[in-house]
């Protein structure tokens, strides 16, 4: 672990941590920076990527691109905000991509032997693993803006603000796409006994 | 508004899901990171630098180039004989256009005549519109649906369809363009047309078609019986002895039969190319041609169906319980080519498998490997095999190709749950 440095702003205004200088050595290629900040995001951004889109055969690809992407974007990032939420923009962009209909996915998706079933796949009957997938299964069905925006609200914690900036979308309209991501949520957990708690917390709440 | 006790809930189901890649395909990406970010953190400076040391040279080119297209008056007295660039003489420049027209709708479709320049055919519901029209350029518009033309004489001129995916630009030919909202497909029948997309130009040649797609550039043969219906759109007569398409009678003789050997000249030809620029979607292989809909015109006997439409079939004639007819129509689909051919000998695996048929889903997954290699259903393939031994009772041999499964292809969820039922058993 690197002790905590002190660097002088190139515009003389205060001294920044230790983020900046790594950040620097970054944007400089230095690889085991590079690989530092990967190591860090990765548990996050394969979050947001699984949650976003689901169990997919090609998980570790869109992780990786997201690295990928980052690579070339650090040079034009300015610092004006977190590496996790540059990061976690990159991964968003990549998982809109990912998410395009093509025929070719549309035809997998309805191969049953894509999430083996049966005596062949232990813990089937538990009601967490159950309860996650139907939740996925009821966040697919969500349109892609709303979903992202839920997403990153509910499940990743951030405010509504860091959302806007990360999806690239104003204030209010990041507002309103979780305000009707949670009612098509509700709606679609309503008629799901997996799901019902859903309502039922929201309507003590 | 926003409602706090839904956001907690949603966040401790979300959260109990287990990590979806393992310890070592987090190394492989940590390990890309370090020896590849460097390159492409040096090279992504390098072209914003460029960028911005680029930009006052563009602006001396160019106004190089507009003092070398409209050079400055000289005084020589036979200066103006002899000027920079040659005006370009064509035939269409000194013609006459067609006034006040446009789509025509009726009850089929809508009819776009420009006498004789050229005539175009939209089917109904399509949004396009005629957008330019100038003695030597006529733009037509696509917003979504198909448009069939005829660019008649064009006269040196040029014709083109500019749809959201591609611009398709033809100097003389019969041709359909169709822009949905996954793709762009354009079918040549007679010449040849250019199409200029996002990741660069292409030529279509008559009975070729192309599709753009998120996923990748796929081209392929459209068919006697495609071409035809195309010229029949716009009243183009019938056309014999091209190259590229066989004889009407070749043709009709090749169909098969329900259930009989396929036509070999079904989808062959049919290629992929992936786009470098999506690498994120580069494992998602492009969709095989599919065969757009007929033109409600064409009252001929319907063509041989592409692998795509097979596999369809098949899916429905499995569905139905019908397994001999979904045998025999898997069995068409996989003479094909590319990733549709690929899954259909994984789906008839598949349906062997089910029905307690292991020997025969082992051979199918066989003649996969055979004909595809690795392919890009390997990790279903394998997964079948595991179960295909264990119930022929091979333990052995299904734990082996299980361990084999989670060593080769440790982020598919086949390896997940291959991992899975080796911890289990």
């Amino acid at each position: 672990m690197e002790p905590a440095t002190l660097v002088f702003d190139p515009l003389g205004a205060r001294v920044s941590s230790s983020d900046t200088w790594s950040l620097e050595r970054a944007r400089a290629g230095d690889p085991r920076e590079l690989e530092a900040i990967a190591r860090r995001e990765l548990p996050k951004v394969e979050g947001l990527l699984r949650r976003l889109l689901g169990p997919r055969g090609d998980m570790e690809d869109l992780v990786q691109n997201v690295f990928v992407e980052m690579c070339k974007s650090l040079p034009n990032f300015r610092g004006d905000s977190t590496i996790s939420t540059f990061v976690g923009g990159i991964a968003v962009r990549v998982a809109r991509r990912a998410m395009r209909p093509t025929a070719w996915i549309r035809f997998r998706s309805e191969m049953p032997e894509e999430a083996p079933a049966g005596p062949d796949r232990p813990h089937d009957n538990a009601i967490a693993t159950e309860q996650l997938r139907r939740l996925d299964s009821a966040l697919a069905k969500i349109g892609a803006d709303k979903r992202i925006a839920f997403v990153l609200w509910a499940v990743e914690g951030k405010d509504v603000e860091t959302i806007a900036k990360m999806v690239g979308a104003s204030v209010p309209a990041t507002r309103s796409r979780i305000h009707y991501a949670q009612k098509e949520l509700r709606a679609l957990a309503s008629s799901d006994p997996y799901l019902s708690d859903l309502v039922e917390a929201s309507d003590a709440g | 508004m926003l409602d706090e006790s839904l956001r907690r809930r949603v966040g401790e189901i979300a959260r109990q899901g287990e990590p979806a890649l393992s310890a070592a395909a987090r190394e492989r990406i940590f390990a890309h990171v370090a020896e590849e970010g460097p390159r492409l953190v040096r090279r992504a400076r390098f072209a914003r630098t460029a960028t911005f040391a680029a930009g006052p040279l563009l602006a001396v080119a160019a106004a190089a180039m507009v003092f070398l297209r409209h050079p400055a008056p000289v005084t020589s007295p036979t200066a103006h004989k002899l000027p920079l660039v040659a005006p370009r003489a064509a035939a269409c420049a000194t013609r006459g256009v067609p006034e006040r027209v446009g789509f025509v709708a009726s009850e089929r479709d809508q009819k776009l005549d420009l006498s004789s320049l050229a005539f175009a055919v939209a089917d109904t519901g399509t949004e396009a519109q005629l957008t330019e029209l100038a003695p030597c350029r006529t733009v037509i518009s696509l917003g979504t649906g198909r448009v069939t033309v005829h660019a008649k004489d064009l006269g040196g001129g040029e014709l083109r369809v500019v749809a959201r995916d591609g611009v398709v630009t033809v100097h003389g030919t019969v041709f359909s363009v169709e822009q949905t909202n996954d793709s762009l497909t354009v079918e040549v029948a007679e010449g040849r047309v250019g199409v200029k997309e996002r990741d660069g130009d292409h030529e279509v040649s008559a009975g070729h078609r192309l599709v753009v797609s998120p996923v990748g550039i796929a081209e392929g043969d459209i068919g006697a019986e495609r071409a035809r219906a195309l010229r029949r759109t716009v009243g183009v007569p019938e056309v014999f002895g091209l190259d590229t398409l066989p004889r009407v009678d070749e043709a009709t003789s090749a169909r098969p039969a329900a259930g009989a050997v396929p036509h070999a000249g079904v989808g062959a030809g049919a290629r992929l190319a992936q786009r470098e620029a999506s690498p994120e979607v580069a494992e998602d292989p492009a969709p095989a041609l599919s065969e757009t809909p007929e033109v409600p015109t064409v009252a001929a006997a319907a063509p041989a169906a592409p692998p795509a439409d097979l596999l369809a079939q098949a899916e429905v004639a499995r569905r139905a319980g019908d397994f001999a007819g979904a045998r025999a129509l898997y069995r068409k689909a996989s003479d094909g080519h590319g990733p549709t051919a690929e899954a259909a000998c994984v789906a008839l695996a598949r349906m062997e498998l089910s029905l307690g048929h292991g020997g025969a889903a082992l051979e199918a997954t066989k003649q996969r490997r055979a004909r595809f290699g690795e392919g890009t259903l390997a990790p279903e393939a394998l997964w079948i095999d595991v179960r295909a031994y264990r119930q022929q009772g091979d333990p052995a041999r299904a734990k082996a190709l299980a361990e084999e499964l989670a060593r080769r292809f440790p982020s598919s969820p086949q390896a997940h749950a291959a991992e899975q039922w080796l911890s289990g058993g």
